[in-house]
């Protein structure tokens, strides 16, 4: 299987509800693609409350989300089955 | 003029006034949006007017909506699939299934309850029935308060024998909430038992009562003389000069006589009677409340039919009989034994005779 892209999202600085709808709105766009499991994306964030709503959200969706901690902040890959 | 700038003035007012309320509008619509995607509201400092209106979150929520609607008509698909997938397991497993809530009424059941214990062309016909309703066999079925997973029991029904296994469904909050009956068909696997217990206790030439069944049946016999004071009598059976037949004529022949003087005998005994083959050409017969003077009528009675009896193959034949009566307290042994002594006395005195002792 072709390795997958990634969509890299920075929202350092920001808070919710903006990390969520950033993200979202990156969502909305590559749908298709990231539900076939050719694109992933990558949310940089420092709002800890984004590594709770992003994950939840998604998964209405019915994508996966798993959050790492990274050093100054948390990554939080979204990505199809 | 001063008029026409106060009206401009006053439509500019009018102006903000319903661009106020439209925003106010979107940012409660958003916040509404927001909420249900599990975030918080947006905050007026953060985000101004314009920010907003190109940000479009109304529209970033609505596509995820769409999204989240997709996904749901996609889980209920595959839901019906699995549902449909448990459901032909359900109708294809070996054992007929019924489950009840707590009141006892049936909720659901599969093919196989509804063929073999309800006989209903459909189980709508039974769904929403209590149990007794819908069947004659629902004292068998334990209700929740009578519940133990770990006993089984067994039942029949149209001809048929089940065994009944109980299993309880609880709530989310651990409460037992409904029984689901599992009842397998044991019938072959108890008709097996029969055979076998039958072979077990039947004398296989013959087709009487074994040694086996005697031994069980004298004791049982002596337990209820002992309690109700009532006779007990036995008579043993020798053919006389059997050995001979066997060694002139052949086995056939010595197998044949031994089936014919069973069936003579078993002719002659009363139900509570019990005929046995106690091995070789020698016989048994248990006859409980005749006292001595019957019994021994009994065993003359059986002597004279032998001895005028016509065995194919067999010129003449006789048998020689011992008997006696159990006395109390005794044993097996001993009351055995005095039958066989009452027997050696009859060979001993010229056979074709019923000697007591």
């Amino acid at each position: 299987m072709k390795e997958p892209t990634y969509i890299p999202l920075n929202i350092f600085g920001q808070v919710c509800p903006s990390c969520l709808l950033m993200t979202l709105k990156t969502l909305n766009l590559h749908s298709s693609a990231i539900r076939a499991g050719q694109t992933e994306i990558i949310v940089m964030t420092d709002d800890r409350q984004a590594t709770t709503t992003i994950p939840a959200a998604v998964k209405t969706m019915g994508y996966l989300a798993e959050v790492t901690r990274e050093d100054n902040g948390y990554r939080i890959r979204v990505h199809g089955l | 003029m001063a008029s026409k700038a106060k009206t401009e003035k006053i439509l500019e007012i009018a102006a903000q006034q319903r661009h106020d309320a439209a925003i106010q509008y979107i940012r409660a619509k958003t916040d509404q949006l927001l909420k249900l995607m599990g975030t918080l509201p947006l905050r007026p400092e953060e985000l101004d007017d314009d920010t907003l209106i190109e940000l479009d979150p109304i529209g970033i929520v609505a596509g995820s909506f769409e999204q989240v609607l997709a996904h749901l008509k996609q889980t209920n698909h595959e839901l019906n699939l699995a549902r449909n997938e448990i459901r032909s397991v359900f109708d294809s497993f070996g054992a007929a299934v019924i489950v009840v809530d707590k009141n006892d009424t049936v909720v659901d059941c599969n093919r196989q309850a509804v063929e073999w214990l309800f006989h209903v062309d459909d189980k709508e016909q039974v769904l929403g029935q209590t149990l007794a309703n819908v069947c004659n066999f629902h004292e068998r079925f334990p209700g929740l308060n009578q519940i133990n997973q770990k006993k089984t029991s067994e039942f029949n029904h149209a001809n048929r024998s089940y065994q009944l296994v109980n299993s309880v469904i609880c709530n989310e909050s651990n409460q037992a909430e409904k029984i689901v009956h599992l009842c397998f068909d044991i019938t072959t696997q108890k008709q097996a038992e029969e055979i076998l217990s039958a072979q077990a206790t039947t004398d296989e030439l013959t087709g009487i009562a074994n040694r086996r069944q005697f031994d069980r049946t004298c004791k049982l016999e002596m337990q209820r003389a002992e309690r109700f004071q009532i006779p007990l009598a036995l008579i043993m059976l020798d053919i006389d000069f059997f050995k001979k037949i066997n060694d002139e004529l052949g086995h056939q022949i010595g197998d044949r006589v031994l089936v014919e003087l069973s069936n003579l005998i078993s002719g002659m005994i009363r139900g509570q009677d019990l005929f046995a083959r106690w091995g070789g050409e020698e016989f048994v017969i248990l006859s409980p409340s005749r006292d001595m003077e019957g019994a021994k009528q009994f065993a003359e009675k059986i002597r004279g039919a032998i001895a005028s009896h016509t065995f194919p193959g067999v010129k003449r034949l006789t048998c020689s009989l011992g008997l006696t009566e159990y006395k109390l307290k005794e044993s097996t042994e001993s009351f055995l034994r005095r039958a066989d002594t009452a027997l050696y006395l009859a060979k001993e005195n010229g056979r074709n005779r019923t000697e007591i002792v």
